[in-house]
């Protein structure tokens, strides 16, 4: 055979895999809307959080969704529908963003160390200090101490807090144990509570600095 | 338990995400100690706030409507799209709609082939080139019929070419083709992990016709010596494969490859006009 039939075969060949029937394509995409649509509320709020606005939020579920389709014969039926799309938008938000703002791949260790051995030592321990962080605070001020956790750790908070996810599922989601997934939501909780610590005392309902407030190491025994 | 341990518990203790045993183990060190105890209390605090304060947003219905109307655009693909009538702001043209992926693949397969024909020399012109733009003619294909998406879709042509320009890093040359109109435009950004695309394909629409210009910056081209001698001394190859037929030239800075579904005389006359 010659080289210009074997390509025209390949094309053909190409051709035939790619078209399906009218009915296929409908069952497919039935398939798919029934499979994939109830889970965009929970991937919404998740780009809503990550992202911090309502226009990229719904650029990162339209995105989301189009590959989910295109790849749709990627998904293996009964294997967790929910997961698969969520690693999807998860891709789809570090190529988009994580590119833009041009952070580091991932969180230095060493460097949210540092910041966890920071938070640790300072105390929150007088009831009067937490009946100001607790209740004096508003929710856009939650919102943006959510925002400065790094990403690793919003991720968690975001997932457990707000959005209501198992632990199990959190760990599926991201592709960590379950272990992971309770030190980085205590971690993270930690440092967004040192967050909502300072917006009260720039509002002054705390005075002084959060060492003033210091008891021993709570970490040991 | 000691506190390390029951740090290391905590989220789970107050998620109650944790089994009975580690739970009663956990609870009776907090029962013995004060500061693990506040340090509970203030994670439990921390979460409720969250989980009152920041609360789930409902997604809105026209991204919801937004979706279902591409997805059943991708679907319609490029027969039925007639049919598929949507609203004047919609944008999409159904049958290109449908996605540059398959596309994508075919690249990687093109770019393999190219590399063997490199090491090939005694083929015959012909199949060389026919092999030269075997990829490029799967990628149209998998356009003309509906199964791939173009990044780009517009029905204003300006867009296009705005886009164009801002988002690959060689001039490219935006053809006008006489009664074609530009309607999409993709990028190969597989040739490379940087953020700049490396080559571009404009796609021209008139009715049923397609138009697919694929162009590449000539020293980044890897292309058989002959067909890189041929088009630098200013020829333009044409020919067909299957149903589709193809020309080939360069620019001087540009290697350009048209793939259409006219007919190899009609794709000769039309880029004659164009040039």
């Amino acid at each position: 055979m010659k080289l210009k039939d074997k390509i025209k075969e390949f094309i053909k060949q190409e051709k035939k895999d790619r078209k399906l029937s009218d009915e296929e394509l409908l069952k497919r995409q039935k398939e798919f809307e029934a499979e994939a649509l109830p889970h965009m509320q929970f991937l919404y709020n998740f780009a809503y959080r990550m992202t911090g606005n309502e226009e990229d939020a719904k650029d990162l579920i339209q995105e989301t969704y189009l590959k989910a389709f295109r790849f749709w014969d990627k998904y293996e039926p009964g294997t967790n529908i929910k997961a698969w799309l969520f690693k999807i938008m998860k891709n789809s938000y570090i190529n988009k963003y994580r590119k833009a703002t041009k952070e580091p791949s991932k969180v230095d260790y060493d460097e949210v160390q540092n910041f966890y051995e920071t938070v640790r030592d300072e105390s929150f321990e007088t009831s009067d200090l937490q009946e100001h962080i607790f209740e004096n605070i508003f929710e856009d001020e939650v919102i943006e101490a959510l925002a400065k956790l790094p990403e690793e750790f919003r991720t968690v908070v975001i997932l457990a807090d707000i959005e209501g996810q198992s632990y199990e599922e959190i760990a599926e989601f991201l592709d960590i144990p379950i272990g992971t997934v309770r030190s980085r939501l205590h971690r993270g909780r930690k440092m967004l509570r040192k967050n909502l610590f300072e917006f009260a005392k720039r509002k002054g309902y705390i005075k002084g600095k959060p060492e003033d407030y210091d008891l021993k190491d709570p970490d040991k025994d | 338990m000691d506190c390390r341990q029951t740090r290391e518990v905590l989220s789970a203790l107050v998620d109650n995400q944790i089994d009975e045993t580690t739970k009663r183990e956990a609870e009776e060190h907090i029962w013995r100690c004060a500061t693990c105890r506040t340090e509970f209390e203030l994670e439990k605090k921390t979460k409720d706030l969250i989980r009152t304060k920041v609360k789930l947003i409902n997604i809105p219905q026209e991204l919801v409507q937004n979706i279902l109307t591409q997805i059943r655009t991708i679907q319609d693909g490029y027969e039925s799209s007639v049919k598929f009538k949507t609203e004047p702001n919609q944008k999409v043209k159904p049958w290109l709609e449908i996605a540059f992926s398959v596309g994508v693949a075919l690249v990687v397969i093109s770019l393999s082939l190219v590399l063997v024909t490199v090491y090939e020399n005694k083929m015959a012109q012909k199949e060389i080139i026919a092999k030269e733009v075997s990829g490029i003619l799967s990628h149209f294909d998998s356009i003309a019929n509906g199964l791939v998406k173009p990044e780009i879709i517009s029905d204003d042509p300006s867009i296009i070419t705005n886009q164009v320009y801002s988002k690959v890093e060689f001039t490219p040359w935006v053809m006008q083709i006489p009664n074609f109109k530009i309607v999409g435009a993709s990028f190969n950004a597989q040739h490379s992990n940087s953020k700049v695309e490396k080559c571009l394909s404009l796609i021209y629409r008139s009715g049923d016709k397609l138009i697919f210009l694929h162009q590449v910056p000539l020293h980044r081209a890897t292309i058989h010596d002959d067909v890189k001698k041929r088009i630098s001394k200013g020829e333009w190859i044409y020919d067909t494969i299957g149903d589709d037929s193809f020309a080939i030239w360069g620019t001087g800075e540009l290697l350009c490859c048209a793939v259409s579904n006219l007919s190899r005389e009609e794709l000769e006359k039309v880029l004659k006009q164009s040039w």
